[in-house]
């Protein structure tokens, strides 16, 4: 009977400390730290002009590290976590497509560029 | 949930929830969060699918391409979880909280997928582009050459017609007599060299301009030699991520980049003991092999044979030619041509190690196989 009391003690002693290791570990701020990588991230992003030529994934990033920081300030660090994880693949996707996306208008203006070339060499008169 | 802080995003969720549910014919079977993750993972096996279609992903970025697939799989793991229990019916005694996190995970690893395979898009059409920009630059110079040269004929040809009728006006000036005629042709004359002054100088601000031109050209040539050079350095990156691909397959084995191309080490564990005959775990490399050699069809493959300096020397290279020969053979019954492949036996003469301790003489006694790179003869490369 002594040793059920005993037992019953230590599950309850055990489950009160379990549980208050679960809610530390969620309002724990463990993401604060991650938002200097992410932030240079973003950086890097823009200066692949991403501001230019990846708008949407750039501004997908920084709103999600902006809403990660007031997940932070509600101790919401799940959701912090989260949208740090995907803040940085915007981040990254935004780094992937800003150069294509100057580099497929660079080739587009070089395409017009020597046709208006080719055209302008049909109108020269012939050499004799 | 994300979704307090995006306003806008709930709209898009909104729009994506109805897509998901008329595909599925799932209205009112799933709740607004399962919804919305599976919606996540269409999208992301989409995303995926689309990537992996196309070729100049597996040649440029294979590797976020690898990373993409990694990320759909643990999707999919958290997908099947969540399904396993509804199959079972014991969907309904999972804990809500439970299931809002297995969903969360769910929705957060398809985006992260999605978005991957969406940036190995962007980065294989950002060096398809770039390489485009090269040719087009020599294109536009070649077109630009052309008309110059053409103006320039032309002007020539201008500047020609100009001498000649002033050489004719002179000679008319010397016949003529009357002194309203001579006056008459010394005024035409006159017009005339101040024209052709004209055309000359023009002519020079042409020339001036075409080498301009060629400057401008030659500044070309030197970003093109630049952007070669970083071709170069991304088919070395390439290099680098099939090593990888190549050796996440075969984890039995240890590979190296070198000059020649990829070095994969057989090892005589491999082996049985004193034998040629490839054990169970290595026979399921060489089918990764046989795999990889049948995708790339321009690759060679050079089996280099090697032992210890343990007995003679008769035995040790009898040994070290079964041993290549036996992964020729894996190779050939698996349907790779006989004639990529080419083997060879060294003995000891190619120690890894010293030999004075058994550590070292396990690992002189391997088998080479050389992923040779494109378009090289397996016999250019024998060791002197």
């Amino acid at each position: 009977m002594k040793k059920n009391k005993v037992s019953r003690y230590l599950l309850i002693g055990l489950a009160t400390l379990g549980l208050g290791l679960a809610g530390g570990c969620a309002t724990k701020d463990t993401v604060s730290s991650r938002f200097p990588a992410l932030q240079d991230n973003i950086s890097a992003a823009k200066a692949a002009e991403a501001e230019v030529y990846a708008p949407a994934s750039l501004k997908a990033a920084e709103a999600k590290l902006e809403a990660a920081r007031l997940a932070v300030q509600a101790k919401d660090m799940v959701t912090a976590n989260t949208l740090v994880d995907k803040a940085m693949v915007d981040a990254d996707y935004a780094r992937a497509e800003a150069p294509t996306v100057k580099a497929k208008n660079e080739a587009k203006v070089m395409r017009q560029a020597i046709q208006k070339v080719r055209a302008e060499i049909a109108l020269l008169p012939a050499v004799n | 949930m994300i979704y307090r802080y995006f306003p806008n995003q709930l709209k898009t969720a909104a729009l994506a929830i109805a897509i998901g549910a008329a595909l599925t014919g799932c209205i009112g079977a799933t709740d607004h969060s399962e919804q919305i993750a599976n919606q996540r993972l269409e999208l992301a096996r989409v995303a995926y699918a689309q990537a992996k279609a196309d070729p100049q992903v597996e040649a440029y970025s294979l590797r976020t391409l690898l990373s993409a697939e990694k990320s759909l799989q643990e999707a999919e793991q958290v997908h099947e979880e969540v399904y396993a229990a509804k199959s079972t019916g014991s969907y309904g005694n999972i804990d809500s909280s439970k299931k809002k996190v297995l969903l969360n995970d769910l929705s957060r690893l398809a985006y992260i997928s999605e978005r991957k395979s969406q940036t190995s898009v962007a980065l294989a059409e950002g060096v398809v582009a770039r390489d485009e920009i090269v040719k087009l630059g020599r294109e536009r110079a070649e077109v630009q050459l052309l008309k110059s040269q053409m103006e320039q004929q032309l002007l020539q040809q201008d500047l020609a017609a100009k001498v000649a009728d002033l050489e004719l006006a002179r000679q008319q000036l010397t016949t003529a007599t009357n002194e309203t005629e001579r006056a008459r042709i010394i005024a035409d004359i006159q017009a005339q060299e101040a024209a052709l002054a004209k055309a000359e100088a023009y002519a020079e601000a042409r020339e001036a301009d075409g080498a301009r031109a060629l400057a401008v050209e030659q500044a070309r040539a030197a970003v093109q030699a630049k952007t070669e050079a970083q071709a170069q350095t991304r088919e070395a990156e390439k290099a680098k991520a099939e090593l990888a691909l190549l050796l996440t397959e075969m984890s039995e084995l240890q590979g190296q980049l070198t000059d020649r191309g990829i070095v994969l080490t057989i090892g005589d564990v491999l082996f049985a003991t004193g034998k040629s005959d490839l054990n169970a775990s290595a026979q399921r490399s060489m089918g990764k092999l046989a795999d990889f050699l049948e995708k790339k069809p321009n690759r060679n493959l050079l089996v280099e044979g090697h032992t210890d300096n343990v007995g003679d020397i008769l035995y040790n290279q009898g040994l070290s030619e079964q041993r290549a020969e036996a992964v020729k053979f894996a190779m050939v019954n698996r349907g790779i041509a006989p004639e990529r492949i080419v083997t060879i036996g060294y003995g000891k003469n190619y120690p890894l190690a010293n030999n004075n301790d058994a550590i070292g003489k396990q690992q002189n006694r391997r088998v080479e196989a050389i992923i040779l790179n494109e378009g090289v003869l397996p016999a250019s490369q024998f060791r002197d």
